[in-house]
């Protein structure tokens, strides 16, 4: 029953996401996401081996058995200034207004600094791919989170490069989508949760499944094309996992 | 029924069923007549999503009509299971039977004993909190544990626990005379003995309290505050003595020259179990398993834009 109050609520929360994305992308800036997902870049780079990105060195591990990987650090050096500086611009402009000009050199350098940042970490997980299972290896995990935030920030400029309205239609559709995925999942969970109460505790009136019931209501509610969508679906997410909480 | 079927009210009526039933809400505390509310907003939400069938397109009726069936079937199954069916609870211990169980209604008050059709009994307490019940026409004991229900005659037995009687198995005595400590157990009906001491319990108090008319009692079934009063009978002579474990020693009798101390107490068991009888669980399953496949046949994997997300654009 947890598992799938779980999964139901992934796709909750991806369809309440959705739902969010559908109204910023009707009514506000397209590049917001971007502008959220370059900081979150220029931040992990900060971060990542301690902040020596910002001496242009790159390495993994600690002590003696740290692994230094040149030229990475330079890549990466390259991939925080530039996100650094399309964040910056971006969000200048957003509180300046207009400049529109300014945008884009934003979005030139925030996918220079996803070009470095991809070629850095994929050369760095090549380098450090012989100590596969030795302590350098440890760090192959911010590397990776490294990628993730790229990812995120070329996902963000791609969305941006779409028109609202077309932007906007499609994180409606698939907002509804996985909106009837959790709801599905939230009936499966109350069949599951009932049956378990009837062959485990006698009667399929349980606590969990009457849980299971409300939050396989709500998803059906969540589904209608109506007002306060995005509350809605966010009500039906906090009772799956109520659902989990409650230890279904 | 078409103003139902529309998207607001629909998702309405949907949120209010949905906040009746949610079980961490507690709606018995705050709303009056709280089962007659459930039930009327579970009905709203079936004929709500029966008017959204009615009202859908042509093509896209097969989601809600499923969806809808499956409701009506879940909400009549649990009102019928509601109405015709029994919960409550058996109370046995170890080599008892019963041809009845203690019946309570779905807001736990009592409704007395309810006939079973057959007689159950507990054959053996089970290591793990589980017991083994004896049914009839059954060959061997069956085992009821806490992660499996076991049916018979239509009632679903489960959640076996042990519960304390209020009453003790064996009592441990300890006597002194001041140099050595002799033991000995009694219990209801077996005296023990102590050198030339013949030792009986008379009774029994698990947790022991006084009254205000200093009257002793027992403030629960639990064995918190241990107690008992003995027969003791040498040569012939019969002493009442007291024993609290708390404070041993605390009765002296004259003319006896010992001190008692109960030592160690086991206290009597039973064995409750919940008792349920659902004739409509298995069109309630139906029902659920209708709804999820029409959701699933709702589902459309190419991303299409919402009604709403349509008028927004178009404003």
């Amino acid at each position: 029953v947890d598992a799938l109050a779980a999964l139901a609520a992934a796709a909750a929360a991806a369809g309440l996401l959705w739902s969010v994305r559908e109204r910023r992308a009707a009514a506000g800036d397209p590049l917001t996401p971007a502008l959220a997902a370059g900081g979150l870049l220029t931040a992990l780079l900060l971060a990542v081996d301690h902040g020596s990105v910002l001496s242009g060195g790159f390495g993994a591990g600690a002590g003696p058995a740290r692994a230094a990987v040149p030229g990475v650090g330079v890549l990466l050096g390259v991939a925080l200034l530039s996100a650094l500086a399309g964040s910056l611009l971006l969000g200048a402009q957003r509180f300046a207004g207009g400049a529109e000009g300014t945008r884009g050199a934003a979005v030139g350098l925030l996918w220079a600094a996803v070009l470095a940042a991809a070629v850095g970490v994929a050369f760095a997980l090549v380098s450090l791919a012989p100590w596969a299972g030795e302590s350098p290896a440890s760090g192959a995990t911010a590397l990776l989170g490294l990628a993730a935030a790229a990812a995120a920030l070329a996902t963000a400029l791609l969305e941006a490069r779409r028109p609202s309205s077309t932007a906007a239609a499609v994180a409606a559709g698939r907002a509804l989508l996985w909106t009837r995925i959790a709801a599905g999942l939230a009936v499966l969970t109350t069949l599951v949760a009932g049956a378990d109460g009837f062959l485990r505790q006698g009667t399929y009136g349980t606590a969990t499944t009457l849980a299971s019931d409300s939050a396989a209501l709500l998803g059906l509610a969540a589904l209608e094309p109506t007002l306060l969508a995005s509350t809605r679906r966010l009500v039906f997410l906090a009772s799956l996992l109520g659902v989990i909480l409650s230890g279904g | 029924m078409k103003p139902l079927a529309r998207p607001g009210p629909l998702a309405a009526v949907l949120f209010l069923a949905a906040l009746v039933l949610h079980p961490a809400l507690r709606s018995e505390a705050w709303l009056p007549e709280r089962t007659l509310a459930l039930a009327a907003a579970c009905l709203l939400a079936a004929v709500a999503l029966l008017a959204r069938a009615m009202e859908a397109l042509p093509g896209k009726r097969l989601s809600p009509w499923l969806v809808a069936a499956g409701g009506l079937l879940v909400l009549g199954a649990a009102g019928w299971d509601r109405v015709r069916g029994q919960e409550g609870t058996l109370t046995l211990v170890e080599g008892q039977s019963r041809p009845h169980f203690d019946e309570r209604d779905p807001g736990g008050r009592a409704l007395g004993l309810r006939p079973l059709g057959f007689v159950i009994g507990v054959e053996r307490l089970l290591p793990g909190g589980g017991v083994a019940l004896a049914l009839p026409g059954q060959k061997g004991p069956v085992e009821l544990t806490a992660d499996r229900a076991v049916v018979f005659g239509g009632f679903r037995f489960a959640r076996p626990h042990a519960v304390p009687t209020g009453g003790a198995t064996r009592l441990r005595i300890g006597v002194s005379d001041g140099k050595e400590t002799l033991t000995t157990d009694v219990g209801p009906g077996q005296p023990g003995r102590a050198g030339d001491l013949a030792i009986a319990l008379e009774e029994y108090f698990p947790d022991f309290e006084l009254d205000e008319k200093r009257q002793p009692f027992s403030r629960s079934n639990e064995p918190r505050n241990p107690a008992a009063l003995l027969t003791v009978t040498r040569a012939g002579q019969t002493h009442r003595v007291f024993v609290l474990r708390a404070m041993p020693g605390i009765h002296q009798v004259a003319g006896l020259d010992r001190s008692f101390a109960l030592l160690d107490v086991e206290p009597e068991q039973s064995v409750e179990m919940t008792v349920h009888r659902e004739p409509a669980a298995a069109i309630a399953l139906l029902g659920v398993v209708l709804a999820l496949v029409g959701v699933a046949a709702g589902l459309d994997p190419a991303p299409r834009p919402s009604s709403a997300s349509v008028r927004r654009e178009a404003d």
